[in-house]
Order: C-alpha cells, then sequence, then structure tokens
C-alpha cells in the first residue's frame, strides 16, 4: 500500500487523533451519570453464580464417607502448589488422606483442583469471604475443609466404580463389574 | 494586624491548605474515577469518604520506615523532601486574589518555570538511589520527558507574557481585566496543559511510573511517608498547574462580583483538576517513543507557531 | 542399499532411512532411535514372545509396495532395507484398537493405583491414542492375594502380558509365581496366599506395565512418582554397587528403585536392596552429638560442633601419635580418608578383623595381576562355565546370582543361534534348547539357590573346599594325580573336569564370606588354570564383605584390621582415644571389649546407636547414605558416587565432621601435612580433589562423577521432578511463609525443579522420565541403544584395571582353628535379610527373614545325639546361644552352620571358630 504522505493527511492524522481522544473524554465524563456496576458489599451481596470459584472443600460420598483418596492429582495440577497431602489406607482397603492441607494464603481459585480430581471430592464453593489477620489461619487442614454432604455431583461415588474391594463392597458387587473370576471352574 | 503577622499568616495558611488540598485531591480522585468507571471509589470513612485521607495518612504513618539496604541512603531520603519542596516552593508565587499569596515578584513567572524544572532531580535522585532497574528505567524515562517538555512549556507562555507586557502574575491577571488569554492563546493553553501534565507526569504522561511495565517507575523502592511525599507532591503539582493556568489563561480571580475573587479562582482551579481527573480517566498511556514524538514533533512546532503568530499580531 | 558395514544394517522407517545394528528386532531398533512405539509383553532384558500385539508395524515389500503388510516389530529381525512405517493408518489404528480391547476390563482406579503417574499402561494407552471406553459390557475381576509384606497384589488391573512371569520363573528361577487358568480367566499369582520367595520378587512392580504387582512398602506411606525427590545413590547392602534411584518426601526416604547401569545391575535389584532403605527414617536415629565427660556416668546431649570440639580437645591432650582410627567398609572411600588423613596413615585401621584383612589384601592382589580379569555383572552374563567356589551369592551378592542364572542359559543362546534362532527370540530359544544349561559349578558348605541351575553341586566343609579347589586348579592344567583327596571328592573333580572342557569363557567366583584367605588365592589358581585352558584371559570375580571393601582395601593397602590395633593397644604406655567410623566393634571380632578397656577416649561417628557406641565417650551423629555424598568401590573396583536424596535434618555428613575435626585440632597447633589439607577442605569436591592427590587407583577420582560446579545450561541437575507439587503447602503447617529450598554446595544436583529432566550424565540421573513415558520404561530414551549403556556414558570408574599389581600385604597369619574335644567347626551361615544392622530395621524384610536355626548334617548330629528341632547352646569362649537345631542332609559334614543374625550374641566376625555344642535339657517343672 502506498504511505500516504503531505501536510493534509498530517492534519487529519492530528484531527482523527484530537477527536478520537474528545469523544473519550466525553464518553467518560458521561458516566458520571450513570449507575454503578458494584454493590455495596457487605450490606448488599454480589451475585455470584452457579460456577464461581471460592473457598474450596472436601466432600463426602452419598454413603457418607469420605471422597478423597488421596491420588494426588489436584495437588500435581496446582499451579501455585498451594495444595498437600498424603495418603494413607485403613484396612478395608478404602484410600483417604492422612493430612490434607491448602494454603489459601497461595491459593488463586483457578479450580484446577476440582477439574483434576477424578472422584468429585474436592469442589470450590461460592464462599470466599477467607479474610484473617493472622496469614498462619490461612492454611486449612483437612478437618477445615472437609464437609458433611456430597456438594455437586451428589449420587457419585468413586469405589462403586473402581473395581477395588473395600469395606462392605467386596469384589464383582460394584456397578458394571462381573462377578470374580472363578480359577477352579472347568467351564469354558 | 501587622504586615508581618499578615504575610506569615498568608504563609501559613496557603502552605497548610495546599497540602491538605492535595491531600483531598487524592480522595477526590479516587472517588472520581469510581464513578467514571460506575463504582463508588472510598465512599466509607467520613461523610461520603472524605476522611479516606485521614485513614491513608494514617497509615503511611504507621508504615515502617524503611531504606533498602543496597540503596544511597542519604540521596534516598532526600529525593522525596526534595520533591515535595519544589512544587510547594512554586506555588508561593501564585497570587490567587487580591492581597492572598505568598510573594509577588516581578519574575514570578520565570520563578514559576525553574521550580518546576528542578522537579526532575526528586525524580532522578530517587531513582538513582533506588538502585533499582525499574527505577532507573523509571529515572530516566522521567529525565528524557520532562527535559522534552519543558522546552516548550515555557515557550507556550511566551506569548501569553508578549500579551501582557509581564512576568509579573498579578499583573498578568489585571491584563486579562478585558478578556482572558484563553481567547488569543487558545493554542497556548493547550501547549502548557498538555506540558502541565507531562510535567506532574499524570495519565497519559505516566511512563516514568508505569507500573504495567516499570513496577512503580522511580518510587518503586519507596514506602511510606517517603512515598506519600512523592505522592502528594504529584497531586501538590496537579493543583499548582491548575492554578498557574487559571492565573494565566482564565483571568485568575477576575470575575463577577457575586462570588468573592479567592473563590472565582478556587472554581476555576478546580474546574481545571476535574479535567485533569477525567483525562487521566479516559486517555491510555501512549508508547514511550510516542510520546517524544509527540512532544518533539508537534508540540514544539505547534509552540512555536504560536509564538510566531503571536508576535505577528502583536507587531501588526 | 548399502553392504552391511560394521554389522549395521539400513532400515527405512516412514521413509527415512537409519542405520541400526544387525541381528536385534525391529521393536529394538524403533526405541534405539528414539521412536515411540507402544509395547507390553516384550522387555529388554526378558526378549520377545509377540503376545500382546501392541507394536503392530506396517512392513513394506520395496519402495514401489504401497500397501505392506503388518508385523509385529518385536517379532520382526531387521533386514538390509527394510521399509517400515510406524504411523501408517492400518497399524497404528490396530494397536489402538488392541489397547481398547485391552482396557475393556481395566478397571477405572487409577486414583488409587500406586502405579498410576508412572504406569506404562497409562503411557501406552495414550500413546496408541485410545480415550474412550466404548464397551458398555461389565468388567472383569479377580480376588487378590496376599503376597507378603513387599509385594501387592490387584489382579484386577492385569493386562496378561506376561512379563510377570517371565520374569520370576524365566529370568530369577522363583518357582511360586505362576499362572493359573486357562482362556479369559487367566490368573497370575501363588497357589495359595503366602509371601514370595524369590528374594527378587520386588523388581515386579518395575516388571509389571500396570498396578498388579504394586510395591506395598512403597504404598504404606505413599508418594505419586512425580512428588519424589530423588538422587542417584549406589546400595550400601553389599560389594556389587547397584544403583539405586531414592525418592524422598518430606524427609523420609519413600522409595528405591532400580537405576539403569548396562554394566552393573541392568533392570534389576534385589529385595534388600529395594527394601532395606528404613534405617534412613528409623527412630532409632541419632541426632545429636552424645558426650560423656571422664568421670561422668551419663552422655549429654549437645550440637555436633561441641562434640566435635570435645574431640579436638582429647586430640589436642593426648598427641596426634596417640589417636586412632578406625574405618568401615561400609563407609564412603572419602568418609575413611579423611579420618586416615585426620589420624595419619600409621594411626588408621580398617574396621574388620584379622580373617578379612588377609582376604582383603589377597583380593586386591589376585584382581591386579595381569593375567586376571575381573567381570562386570553384565559380563558375567556372558561367561559359560562358572565355578562358584564357597560362597552362598544369593545371600551375600544376590544381584551377581542373578548374573549367573542368566549365564547358565548360554549353551542354550549358542544351541540357538546355531539354528539361527537369535537370542531375544525368547519361546524358540527354550523350546529348542530344553533346559539344557551351561555348567555351572557350585562348592558351598551347604544348599544354595543356585543349585537347581548347577549341573554339580558339592556341599563341603571349607577346608575341603579348599583342597577341592586347588585339585581341581591342578587337574585342569593336568597335573593332579588324584593324591591326598578322598575318593568321592576325586570323582567330584574329575566330573568338574569334564564339565569344565569346553568352555570357552570360564569364570570362578568366590567371595569372602567363607573367611578363607586360602580359599581367594585357591580361586585365583583355578582361575588362571581355565584362562590357560580356553586361552583367554582369566575371569574372577569376588563377592565382598561390604559396599566399600575394596575402597578401603585400597586406601589401605598393608591391611591392618582391628585386631592389630587390639595389639598395639596393649603395648601402647600412653592413654590413647580412638575414633571409630560407622563401625560396631562387637560384631568385628571378640577382643572389642579388651580393645575399649586399653582406650581412654572412644569416639564413635555413626548414624545408628551399637554397642560400641554405647561404650563410647563421644559418638557424634552422621548422616545416612542417602543423606550424604560419597564414592563406594564395588567388587570389581568400579568406583560409584551417590549422591544426598534430602537435607541432612541436622544430621552432618561425617566427612565434614571429620574437616571441622581437622580445622579445630590444626588450630589448636597440630600441623601435620594431612591434616592440614584435611583442615582446607570445605566443599566434597576439594575432599575428592585430595583423594585423587593420592595418586596411583585414585588418580582418575575426579572422574567418578560430575563436580559440583556441573551446569547443564546454567543450571544444576534437579532433583525434583518438573511437575513436583505442594511447594507452598507441604510445611505450611508450621510456618506459612515458604522457606527457602535448601543449596548443595557438594554437588551438581539441585534441590529444586529447576533444571532440565534429559540430557544429564549418566552419574547425575535422578530418576527416569521422558515426555510420554512416565514409568521406568523411559529408560529407553536414555540407552545409546537397547540393552546398551546410557548416553552420558558408563557411570563410574574402574579403578583396578589399569592398576599395576598389588603386592600382598606382609600381614599376620591367622591362626589355624583347632578343634578341642567336643568341639565342632562353625561357620557363618548368611541371610540375606537378616545379616545387617542397617536391614534389620526394615519390618518389611524382617517379617522376610526365616526363623533362625543352626544347621547340622544327619549324620554328625547322630554322633552327637542331636536330632530336630533340638534347643541346643552354641558355646564360644564365654559367649553362649541358645537356638533351635535344623538337621538338613545339604549341609558338610562336621560342620556347624550359624545364622549370621545381626545382635547375635555369636556374629559372624567371630567365625568361624571351634564351638562347643550340646542340646538344652527342658527343664521339668
Amino acid at each position: 500500500m502506498k504511505q500516504k504522505t503531505g501536510l493534509g493527511h498530517y492534519i487529519y492524522i492530528v484531527w482523527d487523533y484530537f477527536y478520537s481522544n474528545i469523544v473519550t473524554l466525553v464518553k467518560v465524563a458521561s458516566h458520571t451519570f450513570t449507575k454503578a456496576d458494584t454493590v455495596e458489599y457487605p450490606e448488599q451481596m454480589p451475585y455470584l453464580a452457579p460456577r464461581f470459584r471460592g473457598r474450596i472443600v472436601l466432600t463426602r460420598d452419598p454413603t457418607g464417607e469420605e471422597r478423597c483418596v488421596a491420588c494426588n492429582l489436584c495437588a500435581s495440577a496446582c499451579p501455585t502448589d498451594c495444595i498437600s497431602l498424603q495418603k494413607t489406607e485403613d484396612e478395608s482397603g478404602r484410600w483417604s488422606a492422612e493430612y490434607f492441607r491448602i494454603n489459601f494464603s497461595r491459593c488463586v481459585f483457578c479450580g484446577m483442583c476440582e477439574e483434576a480430581c477424578p472422584t468429585y471430592a474436592i469442589q470450590l464453593t461460592q464462599d470466599f469471604e477467607l479474610a484473617e489477620y493472622e496469614r498462619q489461619n490461612m492454611v486449612y487442614e483437612k478437618q477445615h475443609l472437609l464437609i458433611d454432604g456430597p456438594g455437586k455431583h451428589p449420587d457419585y461415588s468413586f469405589y462403586e466404580l473402581s473395581g477395588k474391594a473395600v469395606s462392605g463392597r467386596a469384589k464383582g458387587a460394584g456397578t458394571q463389574e462381573a462377578e470374580p473370576v472363578n480359577l477352579k471352574s472347568l467351564l469354558p | 494586624m501587622s504586615p508581618v503577622v499578615n504575610n506569615l499568616l498568608n504563609v501559613v495558611l496557603i502552605l497548610v491548605c495546599v497540602v491538605f488540598g492535595a491531600a483531598l485531591l487524592t480522595w477526590l480522585e479516587r472517588r472520581l474515577l469510581g464513578i467514571w468507571q460506575d463504582r463508588y471509589g472510598p465512599n466509607r470513612v467520613g461523610p461520603f469518604g472524605t476522611l479516606q485521607i485521614v485513614a491513608d495518612m494514617i497509615k503511611l504513618l504507621m508504615k515502617q520506615d524503611w531504606v533498602p539496604p543496597f540503596a544511597d541512603r542519604l540521596i534516598f531520603i532526600v529525593a522525596p523532601a526534595f520533591a515535595m519542596f519544589v512544587v510547594v516552593a512554586a506555588f508561593a508565587v501564585i497570587p490567587m486574589a487580591p492581597g492572598v499569596g505568598v510573594v509577588d515578584l516581578n519574575i514570578g513567572l520565570l520563578f514559576f518555570l525553574a521550580m518546576t524544572s528542578l522537579g526532575v532531580y526528586a525524580v532522578m535522585f530517587g531513582a538513582y538511589a533506588s538502585d533499582n532497574k525499574y527505577a532507573m528505567l523509571g529515572g530516566l524515562r522521567a529525565a528524557a520527558q520532562m527535559v522534552s517538555y519543558e522546552v516548550f512549556m515555557g515557550l507556550s507562555l511566551m506569548g501569553v507574557v508578549m500579551l501582557a507586557g509581564t512576568f509579573n502574575l498579578r499583573e498578568l491577571v489585571l491584563a486579562q481585566a478585558d478578556g482572558w488569554f484563553i481567547g488569543p492563546q487558545i493554542v497556548g493553553f493547550f501547549i502548557f496543559f498538555m506540558a502541565g501534565i507531562a510535567e506532574s507526569h499524570r495519565t497519559p504522561f505516566d511512563l516514568p511510573e508505569a507500573e504495567h511495565e516499570l513496577t512503580a517507575g522511580f518510587h518503586t523502592e519507596y514506602s511510606g511517608m517517603k512515598f506519600a511525599m512523592f505522592f502528594i507532591g504529584e497531586y501538590v503539582s496537579v493543583l499548582m498547574s491548575a492554578a498557574m493556568i487559571t492565573v494565566l489563561f482564565f483571568g485568575g480571580w477576575l470575575g463577577p462580583a457575586w462570588l468573592p475573587p479567592l473563590g472565582w479562582f478556587l472554581l476555576k482551579t478546580m474546574t481545571l483538576v476535574l479535567l485533569m481527573i477525567l483525562i487521566r480517566g479516559s486517555l491510555p498511556r501512549p508508547r514511550y517513543d510516542q510520546l517524544m514524538t509527540f512532544g518533539w514533533k508537534f508540540m514544539l512546532p505547534l509552540a512555536l507557531i504560536n509564538l510566531l503568530i503571536t508576535s505577528a499580531l502583536i507587531l501588526i | 542399499m548399502n553392504a552391511t558395514i560394521d554389522n549395521l544394517v539400513t532400515i527405512y522407517i516412514d521413509g527415512s532411512a537409519y542405520q541400526v545394528k544387525a541381528g536385534g528386532h525391529l521393536l529394538e531398533a524403533c526405541l534405539g532411535l528414539a521412536q515411540d512405539l507402544p509395547y507390553f509383553c516384550w522387555h529388554p532384558a526378558l526378549g520377545s514372545v509377540g503376545s500382546c500385539r501392541q507394536c503392530a508395524v506396517q512392513l513394506y515389500q520395496d519402495a514401489e509396495d504401497q500397501r505392506g503388510r503388518m508385523v509385529m516389530a518385536c517379532m520382526t529381525p531387521v533386514a538390509e532395507g527394510m521399509r517400515v512405517s510406524l504411523s501408517a493408518p492400518m497399524a497404528s489404528e490396530f494397536r489402538q484398537q488392541c489397547i481398547e480391547v485391552t482396557m475393556a476390563n481395566h478397571p477405572h482406579d487409577c486414583p488409587v493405583c500406586e502405579e498410576g503417574g508412572e504406569c506404562h499402561l497409562q503411557d501406552m494407552t495414550l500413546q496408541s491414542g485410545h480415550t474412550q471406553r466404548r464397551h458398555k459390557g461389565h468388567k472383569k475381576t479377580y480376588h487378590n492375594q496376599d503376597l507378603g509384606p513387599c509385594v501387592g497384589h490387584e489382579m484386577n488391573r492385569c493386562i496378561s502380558c506376561y512379563r510377570c512371569v517371565r520374569f520370576y520363573q524365566d529370568y530369577a528361577g522363583g518357582d511360586d509365581l505362576v499362572v493359573l487358568g486357562s482362556r479369559e480367566n487367566v490368573y497370575f499369582g501363588r497357589h495359595q496366599d503366602g509371601c514370595l520367595t524369590s528374594h527378587f520378587s520386588g523388581n515386579l512392580s518395575e516388571v509389571c506395565p500396570t498396578g498388579v504387582f504394586y510395591d506395598k512398602v512403597v504404598s504404606d506411606s505413599y508418594t505419586r512418582k512425580w512428588d519424589l525427590q530423588s538422587a542417584p545413590s549406589i546400595c550400601s547392602h553389599c560389594s556389587l554397587g547397584c544403583n539405586l534411584s531414592v525418592g524422598e518426601r518430606q524427609g523420609q526416604v519413600k522409595r528405591v528403585t532400580n537405576r539403569y547401569h548396562s554394566q552393573v545391575n541392568g533392570y534389576f535389584i534385589c529385595d534388600k536392596g529395594r527394601y532395606g532403605f528404613a534405617h534412613s527414617n528409623s527412630d532409632q536415629r541419632l541426632y545429636q552429638a552424645q558426650v560423656q565427660p571422664l568421670g561422668d556416668t551419663e552422655k549429654v546431649s549437645c550440637d555436633t560442633l561441641h562434640g566435635l570440639d570435645y574431640v579436638a580437645q582429647i586430640m589436642t591432650e593426648l598427641g596426634a601419635e596417640n589417636v586412632f582410627g578406625l574405618g568401615s567398609p561400609r563407609a564412603s572411600v572419602e568418609e575413611n580418608f579423611a579420618l586416615q588423613s585426620l589420624v595419619g596413615k600409621a594411626n588408621f585401621y580398617a574396621g574388620h578383623n584379622a580373617a578379612q584383612g588377609v582376604i582383603q589384601t589377597q583380593v586386591l592382589h589376585q584382581l591386579t595381576q595381569p593375567n586376571i580379569y575381573t567381570p562386570s555383572l553384565k559380563q558375567i552374563e556372558q561367561a559359560d562355565a562358572i565355578v562358584i567356589i564357597g560362597e552362598d551369592l544369593l545371600h551375600t551378592a544376590p544381584r551377581m546370582a542373578l548374573s549367573v542364572r542368566q549365564a547358565s542359559r548360554n549353551l542354550g543362546f549358542a544351541k540357538a543361534a546355531a539354528i539361527g534362532i537369535p537370542k531375544w527370540q525368547d519361546e524358540p530359544v527354550r523350546i529348542h534348547t530344553q533346559n539344557q544349561l551351561s555348567p555351572v559349578i557350585s562348592v558351598t558348605s551347604a544348599a544354595t539357590d543356585l543349585d537347581d541351575i548347577s549341573s554339580q553341586c558339592i556341599h563341603l566343609a571349607p577346608s575341603d573346599m579348599c583342597n577341592f579347589a586347588g585339585a581341581l586348579a591342578s587337574a585342569v592344567e593336568g597335573q593332579f594325580d588324584g593324591s591326598g583327596l578322598s575318593a568321592e571328592l576325586n570323582e567330584q573333580v574329575q566330573h568338574s573336569l569334564a564339565l569344565l572342557a569346553g568352555a570357552k569363557r570360564p569364570l570362578v567366583i568366590s567371595g569372602a564370606s567363607s573367611q578363607s584367605p586360602e580359599l581367594i588365592d585357591l580361586a585365583a589358581q583355578l582361575a588362571l588354570a581355565l584362562g590357560r585352558q580356553s586361552g583367554s584371559e582369566a575371569w574372577l570375580s569376588y563377592a565382598l564383605e561390604a559396599a566399600n571393601s575394596m575402597g578401603l582395601g585400597l586406601l589401605n593397602k598393608d591391611a591392618k584390621h582391628m585386631d592389630d590395633l587390639a595389639l598395639r593397644l596393649q603395648q601402647q604406655t600412653t592413654p590413647s582415644a580412638l575414633i571409630v567410623l560407622q563401625t560396631d566393634l562387637f560384631s568385628l571380632s571378640t577382643q572389642a571389649q579388651a580393645l575399649c578397656e586399653n582406650l581412654r577416649h572412644l569416639v564413635v561417628l555413626d548414624q545408628l546407636p551399637s554397642a560400641t557406641s554405647e561404650h563410647a565417650d563421644v559418638v557424634i551423629a552422621c548422616a545416612s547414605v542417602f543423606e550424604t555424598e560419597g564414592t563406594y568401590v564395588n567388587n570389581e573396583g568400579r568406583a560409584q558416587r551417590f549422591f544426598s536424596v534430602h537435607d541432612k535434618l541436622g544430621r552432618p555428613d561425617a566427612w565434614r565432621s571429620l574437616t571441622h575435626l581437622a580445622t579445630m585440632v590444626t588450630q589448636a597447633g597440630h600441623r601435620s601435612d594431612t591434616i592440614t589439607q584435611l583442615a582446607s577442605c570445605t566443599k566434597f569436591d576439594d575432599l575428592c580433589d585430595l583423594v585423587s592427590q593420592q595418586g596411583g587407583e585414585f588418580a582418575h577420582w575426579c572422574d567418578v562423577a560430575p563436580s559440583a560446579g556441573f551446569r547443564i545450561a546454567g543450571m544444576k541437575v534437579p532433583r525434583q521432578t518438573h511437575r513436583a507439587s505442594g511447594r507452598t503447602s507441604l510445611y505450611a503447617d508450621e510456618n506459612v511463609s515458604e522457606a527457602k529450598q535448601p543449596e548443595d554446595v557438594d554437588s551438581a544436583l539441585g534441590f529444586t525443579m529447576e533444571g532440565t529432566p534429559i540430557n544429564k550424565p549418566s552419574a547425575l540421573i535422578p530418576q527416569v522420565w521422558s515426555p510420554g513415558w512416565n514409568s521406568n520404561e523411559a529408560i529407553n530414551k536414555f540407552q545409546q541403544e537397547i540393552n546398551g549403556p546410557l548416553k552420558g556414558g558408563e557411570a563410574g570408574v574402574r579403578l583396578l584395571d589399569t592398576s599395576p599389581s598389588l603386592p600382598l600385604a606382609e600381614v599376620a597369619v591367622i591362626p589355624s582353628i583347632t578343634l578341642g574335644a567336643g568341639q565342632i567347626l562353625a561357620h557363618t551361615q548368611n541371610h540375606l535379610f537378616a545379616s545387617d544392622r542397617v536391614s534389620s530395621l526394615s519390618s518389611a524384610l524382617k517379617q522376610r527373614n526365616t526363623a533362625i536355626s543352626a544347621r547340622l548334617h544327619p549324620d554328625t548330629a547322630a554322633i552327637m545325639g542331636l536330632v530336630d528341632g533340638d534347643e541346643v547352646c552354641v558355646a564360644l569362649a564365654q559367649t553362649q546361644w541358645l537356638l533351635p537345631l535344623t538337621v538338613d542332609a545339604s549341609v558338610a559334614v562336621d560342620l556347624l552352620l550359624l545364622p549370621n543374625q545381626y545382635q547375635a550374641p555369636i556374629s559372624a566376625g567371630h567365625l568361624p571358630a571351634a564351638v562347643s555344642l550340646s542340646a538344652v535339657t527342658q527343664e521339668v517343672n
């Protein structure tokens, strides 16, 4: 494209710049008379979208057992590395977290942990009021994170589908599981 | 009242008013920006949030008075004080109303220009003493920007000086009794207004502290009251630019008698301050090279042409 | 087409020409060329069986052929001009479909699977492109078995690749893990619940491509692979120096896995190496220095510097010439060297007894003889005839037993090769050879694990072993007339001679556990004789007492040992002090008590309390092998460096304590050259420089591993993986502000995730990972070729290859044992999971330790009037040991075998000895 030169063009550019700036000024100034989009929190609670990502909780499955199986995927997905946990196992073979710690002073509420969680255990809630006077109090342990209900996906139970034998659910008793193979059978 | 007491009262009152006015301006600006951005701004402390400055002051005063171990300690401390000093000193020559004003110098305008030019030292001192690469870049930008904009700032005023035939600011005001200089010197006003914003390095000319690129530019390492002095200094210089424009282009305290002269002066000044805040709330920051291009290739020629035409008209 | 040059052929993969080694198969070639091709049933050490159908590729007739046909890469030998395509739609769709069928029954339990995150099945599924299970039917389930404390079992996950049984039975010679059932119901397990008996069972967790067999010890305190902070390490449990990758999290060593070294351990390690790490996490660990000032009865805890200060005062007070040092074959060369420099060469003694001292100098002498070569474990696998004399390899050098087992197949490989079956064709080779094995002659005092592959097993008392070895050596030379041997033994010699007759690459293995220097010498004679017979270099390998026996021997060439020290202290008139490095005197020699009484001060540097540290007046806590850096010299003279896995937790390196001590002593006015030099060491590299200045075998010490200044693209080699998690949360319960990561000035490894995960020198590979390859199978991306050396070269330096022949040190002759009336010769019976202090702290290994008992031949027992199951009392001098008796027909006649147990009243160091044996009469109340 041929570059335009000459005084006329120069004046045009100057005018264009000034014109656009002045329009901006006028438009901004016109906002003096518009209503504020923000609300006066805390007197008035703002609207929180259903997928709002706030304080993280650990949920329980429909039978009331902890959903978290301490697989560590949330921790590895976490971009700020603010989740740490240690696996432990009870006599029935159920995995759970010995400790589960979230350092909320580092958490950015990105929800990657929730996305990574294969058991729907870790979920982000609507609560964002996490202020503390002591930074140390921002470190949440498992007892602070665990809630009594299932949260989202209320019917999901990981061990129902895992094929692993845990208390009350023997091999083959889960959903879509066949009876355990009988080695002594001679049938074809 | 003896003249000495009168003068002292004048000095102290003006100093206090200027500093507190600038402090109040921080609240005003945040409120206005809030309104223009469809939010509320600080509205919690005191009526309409006016006591926000008290809260801020307490916060800034309570902060640790920290000098980084790698900083040049003496210069680091002197720089913010110097920044405050030059702008307050420049205020001394501004005539606010008959009998209100610190000093009435024959070369008031030149004194004003001299003082604002010194402002660059504060920034450079602060930047140098911080021993921080962001501060260094901010300081370099500030120096180049202020030196560049100084040139046509002075030139833009020469039209007014030629029309009035004096450097004395009171006489300049009185010379506008028949008509404000904004009329004949509309271009001069425009140039001086831009340069004034640039001199107080406010958006869109806030490249020295451009927080998106340079964290906080020359005052990256500053905190507490030392930061506050840079901060308040900026608002004093906003006030000062507005007051100077009022004096030079809008007839100072002159106006119909239904307001006292000081009232007219304040009204005009505050309107200009509002305009400056509106500009901050609206215009984006240019790139650094665009800023320099704008200064040297547009503003300077414009100032010279303005001067040429003014002098030609006077001669005719 | 070029003719084959240097045994290379040109093949075309997806249109690009590559030169690969002839004789291999296509899968091996592709992987060696860093191509990604999925596989399950193939394993580099186990060969191909072509059952999983995963490595399907499209093979084309010629350049014009567009259609091609599908072949399994692992079953297809490479040939000149071969054209294949990995990305051909037909092959890649086939691979995807195969995986889909495999995955149809695979459970949805990755989150609760120990293999998750380092699972070969996960990797291969992703690689093949299968993402969604379309099959809606039910999944097969299986009952699991309890396979003991080390290996867990979750049969649901099985994909029937047969790798487990192929490793367990075919490679490691185990017989209790089998495949049961038929058709689609195959089951990999035991006939009934119970501990897997193979000492290599831990490898199943690495061999299994998914999580059927998992590491139970790791599962107890589980950490995903990506969260482990790892470092390259060397196994400290025996003299073979297997390479380990040790993983740590939150100050606890979490697991040990195999680290590939083409010449040493290859892909497998024994269970002791894998599970014997618990000592580092033990609550018995010494944390602080303890000082007991003269006259006090209690030890007072203090920090290490104060403890060292106290030792420095002792050294200044007594004078340097009165301070002695006792090094340890379990401590690194650097630690021993630091102690030697501190006390001076004249005052430095090795921490083993007289017999081991003589064995040490013998071993060095024999292995540096010009005609003798000591093979690496990989080279042992190439031997075609092996004579093992006096060493129960499975319990003293287990990985070597595994190598011997592979070597025994060489006859089969040769036979198969003769009709054109390559070695990697696992099943055809086995079918063709029908269990014909290369000759392995095993001469031991009782039955061993290798008896099943031995062509000839002879169970003899130590003295008869010497006679046999001597006779066989002269028989091979053709100078044996049968005189002086019993007819039975004579027959055995003739049988052996016949077995060894055609050997082209014979190997003799002996070792230190016989406690017989004579046997060491005779083994060398036999090796030389066999070497002459076969017309090649004599191959000779010794299993030594401990991880750094060889290193200590090289530092202490005059073979001064603990019994020498006891003698010297007896003659000493001035008060003296002894600094003991990681040794328990009481398990070494019966003279320990007397030795301690002749000392004014006993200083112990150790990580765990022992009988010696109880007696000591100063105890300096020091770092375990996982917390410090150092070098072990293995039985073939290969110096290999290990590195700290985590920061010391306040326990300083032993070498650093000793250099501190040198500094303190120097400041107090002592200025011998060696002390001043030692005092100038502030970093590990300084110490390595000092060691290399010793010259001789140590001249290339700095080449053992890159120094601390080594950087890749300006960065250290990271110990953590690039996706390590929890940095801002791990210790947030203690303090929400994260502490700075510790710095490591002593090695080129960093305690961070910053750095590149690839292109590392071989000695600095903390764990293997490559994009898309999260399991240990990623090793193929690190090898120059499959089963070949690592891309960074062979780690470690073989010190003895260039060494001139070392003379035999003049050492006191060990008095021969005379049997008194009613006495019997007692010898040590080693047990892999029981023999030392360090592994005795692993609860998993403890459970696998068999019940202890003394063992006796039935004839001997009958003469002594004892029967199986009797409680017997073994008396050696004042010491008595009550234990049950097992009558075992495999034990040599007139020999009592006593178990080598940590903290037993009679330890291996006290044996062989004449003991009296009597039945304990049951007291009837």
